[in-house]
């Protein structure tokens, strides 16, 4: 026995020993790669000027790849399914209160968590964003996974008449490479365009229009790196590609190397008679509701406009190189005047008034 | 992991001779001969030592120094382009190039306001039957004030001074040599563009 046993002792200890050391590694090697859930909280904050309810997980690293969905038999349910992911020492099931109901964490396979995010309200009634943030020393903050769902909700918003049934293309200028103009202060065009095409949208839809916008987020619509025709044929096939489509219009903050240039403009492509009566419809709207001078409607070799299928408008809103007219185009309450107007004037366009 | 890295290699290199292969296909110009621009003819010469000579002994004649140019700039507010005139030194090129690079200096009338980044070169205007083909380096794009009223004005102010020139009827616009089919992203420039007489009211 002694030798013998010795020998499988040894055995053992060598093996335990490089187990062991396997172990180590490739917990290492998951350090490196996985994503932890670090923690859970929910708090009320301000985005924008927009008063939200910030769900927010804590990660240990940053480059979390995620997707986000929804299942029709449980409307009030956001999925977040988190590749490469463990859910850490996050509780499985967490009871929530206000417009979130709970959280259920779940690592559906190995390394692949899923959350759901079940809400008092059908997730296609709310306003909310998913994003990450990275993790920033200055400030101890880790990289983070943040919902942030609006305290307004979509309906919310108002609503115009003589859309109901109408399909509209929405085209907010610029994006993502392409900042659009920049003004004094460092306001750029393609987040009001955005703002405002958003707003827009929300009163459409809550009036019974059928909405396709261009971009959604702070994208391009083509890709990086793309030509311009590549990018602008990409918004012109936005609407070509959804064929109920009636009108486009763009939206866009204007610039001129000189800050005195001021007001609105609305365009329209030549010998479009209905892209004229849409952009005449939007001009008086916009003059009426944000007070800027009248710069008038006029007609332009504008790509989008010369390649659209439907009647189209470009607007102008006003000059983000103005210093006045910068400050209002960065204020929410003016945003949310200018969209109104946009939707009166498309209503009264279907609506022939 | 040795075939891994045979396979990552493999796929470089093809990856490479791919971007090669399309960037070598970029040129869109086709390497057109630049048309000679040294007629004068239509423009209103003021040259200093004009004398009236006849057409046989035309190797003889004094070039004119200088050139009295109509220059379109947009006013303060950017509601119209204003004509300007101003006399230009043609001794070291022709009067379409001189225009264009008056043109990208801010001017001092107070009237006008210059439209042009200050980084923005011009490497050449030419002549290609009655269309002008005008070639900005990319610096234009850079420290451009964008917007369609700038991008108007910028498009405007040169086709319409250029314009003036009776030969010519259109004016094609080029980035480093290569054909654009947008400066700021809204207007389409695929095709020469025709004097904008919009921006004169």
């Amino acid at each position: 026995m002694g030798l013998f046993g010795l020998t499988v002792t040894r055995f053992i200890r060598a093996f335990l020993l490089t187990m062991l050391c396997l172990g180590i590694l490739s917990s290492l090697c998951m350090a490196a790669s996985t994503h932890e859930l670090t923690y859970f909280k929910s708090y009320e904050t301000t985005v924008d000027g927009e008063e939200v309810i910030r769900f927010e997980l804590g990660l240990n690293r940053d480059g979390l790849a995620y997707k986000e969905s929804t299942k029709a038999y449980r409307p009030n349910t956001l999925i977040l399914d988190l590749d490469d992911t463990i859910p850490g020492r996050l509780r499985h099931q967490m009871q929530l209160s206000g417009i979130g109901e709970s959280l259920k964490v779940q690592e559906v396979e190995l390394k692949h968590t899923r959350l759901q995010l079940n809400f008092t309200k059908p997730v296609e009634e709310l306003s909310y964003r998913v994003y990450t943030l990275s993790e920033n020393r200055k400030e101890r903050k880790p990289a983070r996974l943040v919902i942030d769902v609006s305290k307004r909700g979509k309906k919310a918003a108002g609503s115009t008449e003589g859309v109901e049934g109408h399909t509209i293309v929405l085209d907010a200028g610029h994006g993502g490479s392409d900042t659009g103009a920049i003004g004094p202060s460092g306001l750029t065009e393609k987040e009001v365009t955005l703002a405002v095409t958003q707003k827009v949208r929300d009163i459409l839809e809550n009036s019974g229009a059928h909405v396709v916008m261009t971009r959604d987020s702070d994208r391009d619509v083509y890709g990086v790196n793309a030509t311009d025709r590549q990018e602008l044929q990409a918004r012109v096939d936005v609407s070509l590609r959804e064929p109920a489509t009636e009108i486009f219009v763009s939206v866009h903050c204007n610039a001129f190397s000189s800050p005195s240039a001021h007001g609105v403009e609305t365009y329209y492509y030549a010998g479009s008679p209905l892209g004229y009566r849409l952009a005449a419809l939007l001009d008086e709207e916009l003059l009426r509701e944000g007070g800027l001078q009248d710069r008038g409607v006029k007609d332009a070799n504008f790509y989008v406009l010369r390649h659209s299928a439907v009647p189209a408008s470009l607007v102008e809103l006003a000059f983000i190189t103005n210093y006045q007219e910068e400050r209002l185009l960065a204020d929410d309450g003016y945003q949310s005047g200018l969209a109104e107007a946009i939707a009166r004037a498309i209503g009264r366009y279907f609506s022939g008034n | 992991m040795q075939n891994n890295m045979k396979l990552y290699r493999g796929l470089l290199l093809l990856a490479a001779t791919a971007i090669l292969a399309v960037t070598a296909g970029c040129d869109p110009q086709g390497e057109k001969p630049p048309t000679a621009v040294s007629s004068s003819a239509s423009a209103s010469v003021a040259s200093s030592s004009e004398k009236p000579s006849s057409s046989t002994s035309g190797s003889k004649q004094e070039a004119p120094k200088s050139v009295e140019v109509e220059l379109y700039y947009p006013d303060a507010t950017a509601t119209k382009l204003v004509s300007v005139k101003k006399k230009l030194d043609i001794t070291k090129e022709d009067k379409y190039n001189a225009a264009v690079h008056a043109l990208m200096q801010d001017p001092k009338e107070k009237t006008v306001t210059g439209i042009f980044p200050k980084t923005a070169k011009l490497r050449s205007v030419r002549l290609q039957g009655d269309v002008a083909v005008v070639d900005f380096d990319s610096n234009i794009r850079k420290g451009f004030s964008g917007g369609s009223t700038g991008e108007r004005f910028l498009v405007g102010s040169v086709v319409n001074t250029l314009t003036n020139f009776p030969e010519i009827k259109k004016v094609r616009f080029l980035l480093d040599g290569k054909e654009i089919e947008s400066l700021a992203g809204h207007m389409d420039l695929t095709e020469p563009v025709a004097r904008m007489n919009s921006l004169m009211e």
